[in-house]
């Protein structure tokens, strides 16, 4: 569990695999139409597809010719989740801590 | 080694003035009672003096499994306004996080106050 969400923070420290994420967000595309916005060549572009993939944060799947790309849901929850349980840590105390300041007990 | 680092930001509003929400830190049986991590969860602060450059420790866990340590270090506290601290949180001998934590106390209105948490994380284990 650890090296995999290790695994996903470093798929996602960089722009284009950052671009990418974002753009399949909004839907499934193909390997071309992501690839149109960023300017370099296919082999160095599949090359980050393919470490997203391998951090388990998309998935693709090949028909004929044309690979399609979608997000793989659980990788993105575990970075989710990381993040959201040191916020809801402090916001349950937050919580108890207006709680406890209401009751006025010095 | 599995490293992650995060920023929590949090600012919520409270109906005490500042001193009362100080003392709500400073004070280890008050604090004991707000700041457990969770149900079920005991939180035990056996040294503890909130001023710059003082130290603390505090061990929590599940009742009976107080597995986890945490060494703080009072950076700049200044009173009924800042506390800024560090904290390594320890399970058994094993570093799990180093987080510098700053509590930003604002007068609000009469007998308010704004808390502003900031937590910067760094962790060794991933989750």
């Amino acid at each position: 569990m650890a090296n995999r969400l290790h695994v996903g923070f470093q798929a996602l420290g960089d722009p284009t695999r950052l671009a990418v994420i974002e753009q399949l967000l909004q839907g499934p595309a193909t390997v071309s139409d992501l690839a149109k916005p960023h300017a370099m060549a296919l082999p160095s572009f599949t090359k980050h597809l393919g470490i997203l993939e391998r951090a388990g944060l998309i998935a693709s799947a090949k028909r004929g010719r044309v690979r399609t790309c979608s997000i793989d849901p659980n990788g993105l929850s575990q970075i989710d989740r990381w993040f959201a349980d040191r916020r809801a840590l402090w916001a349950n105390r937050l919580d108890r801590l207006a709680t406890h300041l209401e009751k006025g007990t010095d | 080694m599995d490293i992650t680092h995060d920023t929590v930001v949090l600012e919520r509003t409270f109906k005490a003035p500042p001193s009362r929400l100080f003392q709500a830190y400073a004070d280890p049986k008050q604090r004991e009672i707000w700041c457990v991590p969770g149900e079920g969860i005991v939180f035990d602060i056996r040294e503890t003096e909130v001023r710059t450059g003082g130290r603390e420790t505090a061990h929590c866990g599940p009742d009976g499994d107080m597995k986890w340590r945490m060494d703080l270090i009072y950076h700049r506290v200044e009173q009924d306004r800042l506390i800024v601290f560090t904290e390594d949180l320890w399970e058994h001998d094993m570093l799990l996080t180093v987080a510098l934590i700053t509590f930003d106390i604002e007068e609000n209105g009469l007998n308010g106050c704004t808390l502003t948490v900031t937590d910067q994380i760094t962790s060794f284990v991933g989750d």
